[in-house]
């Protein structure tokens, strides 16, 4: 072929017409309104965007926000330990240990769910092994809670968080250790100043992973989680599939996305602001 | 003369794998000592455990007569120049520099004025704001150095630190480095393959050959007194010929003198062979001449310089001969 461009027509006409016209659509009908009957009414409006500003949802929204940032954070604490474990065993046991890592995405989501569902529940597992001990002698209230979303939110999420922290420890370069601690750094301090400053990228690449996926999670807070426990994503999957006010939904998919976008934005500002940050990311590469 | 380093019976081994068989060497106080010897020969591994980066199997590492065997690298007054440098990307050359001094709680003032010196010392104060990515490989290599020195360390490693560097580069820091090494009067000890470097720069050379040592002395005795065919080999090119003893006679091609082979009343001794010239291949300040003896179909090389009244041509006869005391006898 004499032009190379022509070789990314295929996939820019499948974001076109899958990713580009929906969500256009979405924008669409947000400014719309809806007919007793759930149907779309063509008048232009802002109403569904003033309907978000109620006390109701944005509690929600905020609430869905604390909890997007607490599961990062948590991912962050466990995944990084785990994934500098991964990284500094011998090179062929490191493989396996990313497959152990990873069996659980070959299994689908909500079984998985269900799955935490069979071991929390009061008659569960986990009661029931407690009880057998004799560690307790009521079964606990393990499941329908804030607690046990966040548990099924970081489960599900800490791969996304232990994946590019691997990478960003595993492509270090282990000389830069080895002379910090020839200019007189303990290994703690070399960690500190060296080995975590230079995986700052990683825990980036997770955390974007990770945030945005929890704010858009449904599925955790429908199984695990109580009526309380409501997400902003529980909210918009009801406008369409129960309330159906997709004019009302759409609105909400794109306050979410906008959020998300900007918190992302800012994220990286900050990053690249700070010294030894994500600036460089790009003197590295 | 005071020693700096001393090292009693050193091993190292990987599992059943010996890098290094048993070791004894000192090495005195403002020394320029290097290590030289084909790569794996061990000279990298004796380095990192002089450093405290590597752990010797058995046997003790003594630095300015303390026994420091046990200690980990951050707590040894010694400091590395590593091969690829290991400049920590994240910070611009004046922290890299700073680094050392910080771990040790300097005072502030005393760390400023000391980074100053090393700044100007290599010539880097222009960029002490610059980070390692957007200097060059000398440039690199002096802040390397720079971060190093900056410590006031016992003993200055330096591993390989020109190895990346194109010829023109490493020529003129090889004089650099000789130069700050006299000025400071600071103990260097220098590993290298290159045996070029290792005669331009060192005071004292140990050749290395599979973890032991093939021979330690000056350069000028490394290199005109060879003990052994490993050393005549490694270092400079030689020829060799078998004795009647058993031994091999070595030859520096600068000592094989060439000579017309019908040539009369000469002033010079007999030639000891007579041969064919096989080529003449242009050095810039020499001429290599391959001349194929007739006795024993080796070739023999002999350096020529261009101020000699003949040029040698391909398929010319001619006879070698040389000075008695020009060659040496070393073991098979």
């Amino acid at each position: 072929m004499r032009n190379g461009k022509l070789l990314v027509i295929p996939i820019v006409a499948w974001l076109s017409i899958f990713f580009v016209i929906p969500l256009l659509i979405v924008v669409a009908v947000s400014f719309t309104s809806r007919t007793a009957y759930g149907q779309i009414f063509f008048q232009l409006t802002i109403s569904n965007y003033i309907h978000f500003l109620e006390p109701l949802y944005l509690s929600i929204f905020a609430g869905t926000l604390f909890t997007a940032i607490l599961a990062t954070v948590l991912t962050i604490l466990m995944g990084y330990p785990l994934a500098y474990y991964i990284a500094k065993l011998p090179k062929k046991w490191q493989q396996p240990a990313l497959i152990l890592a990873m069996i659980p995405f070959w299994i689908n989501f909500l079984i998985r769910s269900y799955a935490w569902v069979i071991i929390l529940r009061s008659q569960g597992v986990l009661n029931t092994l407690l009880l057998k001990i004799g560690i307790i002698e009521q079964p606990l209230q393990l499941l329908y809670n804030d607690t046990a979303v966040m548990l099924g939110m970081v489960y599900a999420l800490l791969p996304f968080m232990v994946l590019p922290i691997y990478v960003s420890i595993e492509q270090l370069d282990h000389r830069l250790i080895e002379a910090a601690s020839d200019l007189g750094a303990t290994p703690f301090t070399a960690f500190r100043k060296i080995t975590l400053p230079l995986t700052i990228p990683g825990i980036a690449a997770g955390t974007i992973l990770v945030f945005i996926s929890s704010l858009g999670m449904f599925v955790v807070p429908d199984v695990m989680g109580g009526a309380k426990s409501a997400l902003i994503g529980n909210l918009i999957q009801n406008q369409f599939l129960s309330a159906r006010d997709w004019p009302f939904g759409s609105a909400l998919s794109i306050v979410l996305a906008v959020l998300s976008l900007v918190l992302i934005m800012l994220y990286y500002k900050a990053l690249s602001l700070q010294e030894g940050g994500a600036r460089n990311v790009k003197d590295l590469a | 003369m005071k020693e700096m380093i001393r090292l009693q019976k050193i091993t190292k081994k990987y599992g059943d794998h010996v890098i290094i068989p048993s070791m004894d060497l000192t090495i005195n106080d403002g020394e320029f000592l290097t290590l030289l010897g084909p790569s794996g020969c061990g000279k990298t591994t004796l380095l990192r455990i002089i450093a405290g980066l590597e752990q010797p199997t058995s046997g003790s590492v003594f630095l300015d007569g303390e026994d420091v065997t046990i200690l980990p690298p951050y707590a040894r007054d010694v400091n590395m120049v590593f091969q690829h440098y290991a400049l920590f990307p994240h910070m611009t050359i004046e922290e890299n520099i700073h680094f050392g001094l910080k771990m040790k709680n300097v005072p502030m003032d005393e760390q400023r004025e000391r980074v100053s010196q090393v700044l100007y010392l290599t010539q880097l104060e222009e960029m002490r704001k610059r980070r390692p990515q957007q200097m060059s490989g000398g440039q690199q290599q002096r802040v390397a150095i720079a971060r190093a020195l900056v410590n006031n360390p016992k003993v200055l490693l330096l591993d390989e630190p020109l190895g990346a560097l194109d010829y023109q580069l490493r020529k003129n820091l090889q004089l650099e480095l000789k130069n700050l090494q006299r000025g400071l009067g600071l103990t260097f000890v220098y590993v290298t393959h290159d045996q070029e470097e290792a005669l331009t720069m060192s005071d004292r050379i140990v050749v290395m050959n599979n973890g032991l040592i093939e021979q330690d002395d000056i350069p000028d005795t490394i290199y005109h007194k060879p003990t052994s065919k490993f050393v005549a080999k490694f270092i400079g090119e030689s020829n060799f010929f078998d004795m009647p003893d058993g031994k091999t006679l070595v030859l520096r091609p600068e000592k094989i003198n060439l000579c017309p082979e019908d040539e009369e009343n000469a002033s010079h001794p007999e030639p000891h062979f007579c041969g064919t010239v096989v080529d003449v291949v242009f050095y810039g300040t020499i001429d290599k001449v391959f001349v194929r003896l007739d006795n024993s179909n080796q070739t023999v090389i002999s350096y020529q310089y261009f101020d000699d009244i003949i040029r040698w041509q391909p398929d010319q006869r001619i006879g070698i001969w040389w000075q008695p005391q020009d060659g040496v006898a070393v073991e098979k």
